[in-house]
C-alpha cells in the first residue's frame, strides 16, 4: 500500500503536464528563410507564417505572413537579431524554402550549410533555391494573388513548374548537400527572380490588382563547382541538364520543318548514362513526344511527315544536349551529369588517380556519344493541319 | 510461470534491435561506409556460431538459468564469472540508458533537460521489473507486432527511393574495415541474445529452436534492411553526416504521397527497442546478483532503486562522455571488453561441452 502511495505522489511529478511546452500562439513559425551578405555580414531573413499583424482588417482566422531580418557574422547570430526583435519564438519545424543570394553562393554554400541541417527541429526537406538579380529578402517579401504566403507561392512555383517545364528543377537542401560531398559530380539549384519593381510587389495592394506590378519568376539552372556558384545556364542548357539528370516530367521543343515552326511536348523522358570506359560516355535519351502546335500545310497523315519531324525532333534535343555537355567541359569546368561519379563508382583505382584534377583536366577531354530515341506518339485532338483544301 | 515461446522470441527481436539505431549503425556507417551492409550480412553468418554455443549452453541443465548454470559447472569460480555476466548487462544498461536518453533529447524534447527525460524512463524501468520476466516477455510480444506493423509501414513507404548504386564502390576501402564492423555488429547485436540464458529453457513452453533461429534470422534481416535502405536512400555522405541516420531516414517515409511527416511515430519502434533492451539487461543483471548471493525477497525494490539511482549518476555525471567516445570510437577498451565476452561464452560452452562428455 505505501508503495503504491508513493507511486502515486511521484506520479504527479510527472503527469502535471509537459515542462516546456509551448502554445501556438508564443511561437513564430518560420516558413521561409533567406539568407544575403551585405557589409560582410550574414543578413537573415525569416518569414514568419502565424504574424497575425493584420487581425483587424484580414478575414477572420488568416493570418499575415511578415519577414524580420537580423546581421550577424555567422547566421546563429543573425537569427539571435531576429529572436530579439519578435516577441515570439522562434519555430524552425515548418520551413518550406530557404533562398540564397548571388554573393553567398559565391562565398560557397559550405560557409552556411550546417545551421539548418544541424537545428534539430527542421526537417531537412525544404526547397533551397538561388536568387537571381534580387536579394533572397526582396524574394520573400513578394505577395502573390495567387497564393497567401511567399513561401508557399515559391513551393507552389516549383512543383508546377517541375511537372510543365524543363529549364527549372526541384532541390532539397540536403540533396544539395549530398551532392557537394559526392564524388565526381557538382552540385545545381533552381533559380528565381522577381519580375517588376520589389517595392510594389511587398505592397498588399499587389494582391488586389489583376495586374500584379511584380511576381515571382523561376529562372534557369544556376551551375555550382564544388560549393560555389559559377553561372546561371541559359534556357536550352538548363532543359538539357534536367533531361540528364532525370528531373524533368514535361517539356517543350521547338523545330523547324516545312519552313515553318513545329512545337512537340515531350512526356517521360529519360536518360541513361553508361560509362565504356574512364575517358568514354555513352548517353541514351528515350521518351514519347507529342505534336502541340503546327500551323503550315503538313500532311500530317503521311507517316514519312511524321518519321521526318520525328527524326528532327530527336536531331534538336541531341544537339542541346551535346552544346550543354560542352559548355560544361569547356566554359564551366564543372561536372554537373555525374560522369566523375560513374567512374568512381566502376572504376575506383582510376578515380583515386583522377579524382584531384577531374573538373579541370580530364573532365573536358571525356568523350561523350548521345543517342537519343524520342517517338512521336501523338498528333494531339487534331488528325492533320488546319488547312484550307484546294476547291 | 512458464512464458510462451512467441513472448521468449519477441525477447529475441528486441536484444538484437535494441543497440541498433544509436550505436551500431552509426559506427558501422562511419568504419565500413558502403560497405556496412556487407558487414552486416557477414554479421548474420558469423553470428550463427555464438547463436549455436547459445543453444548449446541453453540445452545444459533445462531447469536452470546461467548463474545456477556457472555454479554447478565451476564452483566457487562460477560466482566470479556470475560477477562478469553481470557487469556485462549492467554495462549494456548504461550504454542503451545513454543513448536511449540522448536520442529523445536530442530528436525529440531539445529544450528538456536529459536527467528529467532518464528519470522517466527509469520509473517505467523498475515498475517493469518488480512485475517479472512474465510481464516483460508479454509486454514485449504484444510491442513486438506493434512494431513489426511499423517496420512493414516504413519499408513500404521507402520502397521506391531505393538507389543501389548508392552501394557503389564496393570493397573501396578493402576488407578490413568490413570485418571491424562486423564485430560492432556481432557485440551490439548478436552478443546480447546471451542475455536470455537468465530464463531456463524448460521455463519456456514448447520452446522450439528452430522458431529461435528463424527469429534471429528476422531480426537480423530487419537490421540489414534499415542499414540497406539508409545508405541506397541517402548515399553514404548524409548517412555519414546525421548523428541517427536510421531517424532521419524516417522523414522519408511517404506512402502515396497523403501519409508523411510521421517520423515521431516510427521511431516509436526504436523507443521501444531500447526500452525493452534495457528492461531485460537489467532483469539479468537482478536476476544473476539475486541468485549468486540469494538475497530475501524484501530486498529486490530497495535494490532495484538503487540501481536505477546508480544508473542514472553513471549516466549523467561518470559515464556520458567517456562512453560517447569509446563506444563510438572503439578502442582499445571496447575491443578488449568484446573480448572478454567472447571468452566468457566460450568457457562457459567449453565448460558444459566437457561436462556433457563425461
Amino acid at each position: 500500500m505505501k508503495n503504491k502511495v508513493f507511486v502515486l505522489l511521484l506520479l504527479c511529478l510527472f503527469l502535471c503536464g509537459c515542462g516546456n511546452y509551448r502554445e501556438l500562439n508564443q511561437i513564430a513559425i518560420i516558413t521561409g528563410v533567406g539568407i544575403d551578405k551585405k557589409d560582410d555580414k550574414y543578413e537573415v531573413s525569416l518569414l514568419i507564417a502565424n504574424a497575425g499583424k493584420s487581425e483587424t482588417t484580414s478575414k477572420e482566422g488568416e493570418s499575415q505572413p511578415t519577414v524580420y531580418s537580423g546581421k550577424g557574422e555567422s547566421l546563429v547570430e543573425a537569427t539571435k537579431e531576429v529572436d530579439r526583435k519578435t516577441p515570439k519564438q522562434l519555430y524552425f519545424g515548418h520551413i518550406n524554402v530557404v533562398l540564397m543570394s548571388e554573393k553567398v553562393a559565391e562565398e560557397g554554400f559550405l560557409n552556411i550549410a550546417d545551421w539548418l541541417l544541424r537545428n534539430p527541429e527542421s526537417r531537412k526537406k525544404f526547397y533551397l533555391l538561388m536568387t537571381k538579380d534580387a536579394s533572397a529578402k526582396e524574394v520573400l517579401e513578394i505577395v502573390s494573388p495567387l497564393e497567401a504566403f511567399p513561401s508557399q507561392n515559391i513551393a507552389t512555383l516549383m512543383g508546377s513548374n517541375e511537372e510543365t517545364q524543363a529549364i527549372t528543377n526541384s532541390v532539397t537542401y540536403s540533396d544539395f548537400i549530398n551532392d557537394i560531398l559526392t564524388s565526381g559530380t557538382e552540385p545545381i539549384l533552381p533559380s528565381i527572380t522577381i519580375v517588376g519593381d520589389e517595392e510594389d510587389g511587398n505592397d498588399k495592394s499587389n494582391l488586389d490588382t489583376t495586374n500584379p506590378e511584380s511576381y515571382l519568376k523561376l529562372e534557369t539552372i544556376a551551375l555550382f563547382k564544388n560549393d560555389k556558384f559559377k553561372g546561371f545556364a541559359s534556357d536550352d542548357d538548363s532543359k538539357a541538364i534536367n533531361i540528364l539528370k532525370n528531373t524533368v516530367k514535361q517539356s517543350v521543343f521547338t523545330i523547324n520543318y516545312d519552313n515553318s515552326n513545329v512545337n512537340l511536348t515531350t512526356k517521360n523522358i529519360s536518360s541513361k548514362i553508361k560509362i565504356k570506359s574512364a575517358k568514354e560516355f555513352d548517353i541514351k535519351v528515350s521518351g514519347d513526344a507529342t505534336l502541340a502546335e503546327i500551323n503550315s500545310n503538313t500532311d500530317l497523315n503521311s507517316e514519312k511527315t511524321i518519321k521526318e519531324i520525328e527524326k528532327e525532333l530527336n536531331k534538336v534535343v541531341k544537339n542541346q544536349i551535346n552544346k550543354a555537355i560542352e559548355k560544361m567541359q569547356t566554359k564551366y569546368k564543372s561536372d554537373i551529369f555525374g560522369f566523375g561519379n560513374l567512374i568512381y563508382k566502376n572504376y575506383p583505382n582510376t578515380w583515386k588517380k583522377v579524382k584531384n584534377k577531374w573538373n579541370d583536366v580530364y573532365f573536358p577531354k571525356i568523350k561523350v556519344n548521345v543517342q537519343t530515341d524520342l517517338e512521336l506518339v501523338s498528333t494531339g485532338s487534331l488528325e492533320n493541319t488546319i488547312r484550307k483544301e484546294d476547291k | 510461470m512458464k512464458i510462451s515461446r512467441l513472448e521468449y522470441n519477441s525477447l529475441v527481436w528486441f536484444l538484437i534491435r535494441g543497440c541498433f539505431i544509436g550505436v551500431t549503425l552509426n559506427n558501422i556507417i562511419y568504419i565500413s561506409t558502403v560497405d556496412s551492409a556487407i558487414a552486416i550480412i557477414l554479421a548474420i553468418l558469423i553470428g550463427f556460431i555464438p547463436l549455436f554455443a547459445y543453444f548449446y549452453i541453453r540445452n545444459y541443465q533445462p531447469d536452470l538459468g546461467i548463474p545456477e548454470k556457472n555454479k554447478l559447472l565451476f564452483g566457487k569460480f562460477g560466482i566470479f564469472l556470475n560477477i562478469i555476466w553481470a557487469l556485462f548487462a549492467f554495462g549494456f544498461s548504461v550504454i542503451i540508458l545513454s543513448d536511449l536518453t540522448h536520442f529523445v533529447s536530442s530528436q525529440f524534447l531539445y529544450y528538456t533537460s536529459p536527467i528529467a527525460i532518464t528519470i522517466v524512463f527509469m520509473f517505467l524501468v523498475v515498475y517493469a521489473l518488480t512485475k517479472g520476466v512474465k510481464t516483460i516477455s508479454k509486454s514485449s510480444l504484444i510491442l513486438f507486432f506493434f512494431v513489426v506493423i511499423i517496420t512493414l509501414l516504413i519499408i513500404i513507404g521507402l520502397i521506391t527511393n531505393i538507389d543501389i548504386s548508392n552501394f557503389k564502390p564496393i570493397l573501396y576501402n578493402g576488407i578490413n574495415p568490413v570485418i571491424r564492423s562486423t564485430f560492432v555488429v556481432l557485440a551490439y547485436n548478436i552478443l546480447p541474445i546471451f542475455f536470455l540464458l537468465i530464463i531456463p529453457k524448460n521455463m519456456v513452453n514448447k520452446d522450439n529452436t528452430k522458431l529461435n533461429v528463424i527469429f534471429y534470422l528476422v531480426s537480423m534481416l530487419s537490421i540489414l534492411s534499415v542499414c540497406f535502405m539508409t545508405i541506397s536512400i541517402f548515399g553514404i555522405n548524409l548517412s555519414l553526416l546525421f548523428e541517427y541516420p536510421g531517424f532521419h531516414l524516417l522523414r522519408q517515409v511517404n506512402i502515396g504521397e497523403f501519409v508523411d511527416r510521421i517520423e515521431i511515430f516510427l521511431s516509436i519502434e526504436w523507443i521501444i527497442s531500447m526500452l525493452i533492451m534495457l528492461i531485460f539487461c537489467l532483469y539479468f543483471f537482478n536476476e544473476v546478483i539475486r541468485k549468486t548471493f540469494s538475497y530475501t525477497k524484501k530486498w529486490h525494490l530497495p535494490l532495484l532503486i538503487i540501481e536505477a539511482i546508480v544508473l542514472i549518476i553513471f549516466q549523467m555525471f561518470i559515464i556520458d562522455n567517456f562512453l560517447q567516445s569509446s563506444v563510438k570510437e572503439h578502442n582499445l577498451i571496447f575491443y578488449s571488453i568484446l573480448g572478454a565476452f567472447i571468452v566468457l561464452v566460450v568457457i562457459t560452452t567449453i565448460k558444459v561441452l566437457f561436462k556433457t562428455k563425461h
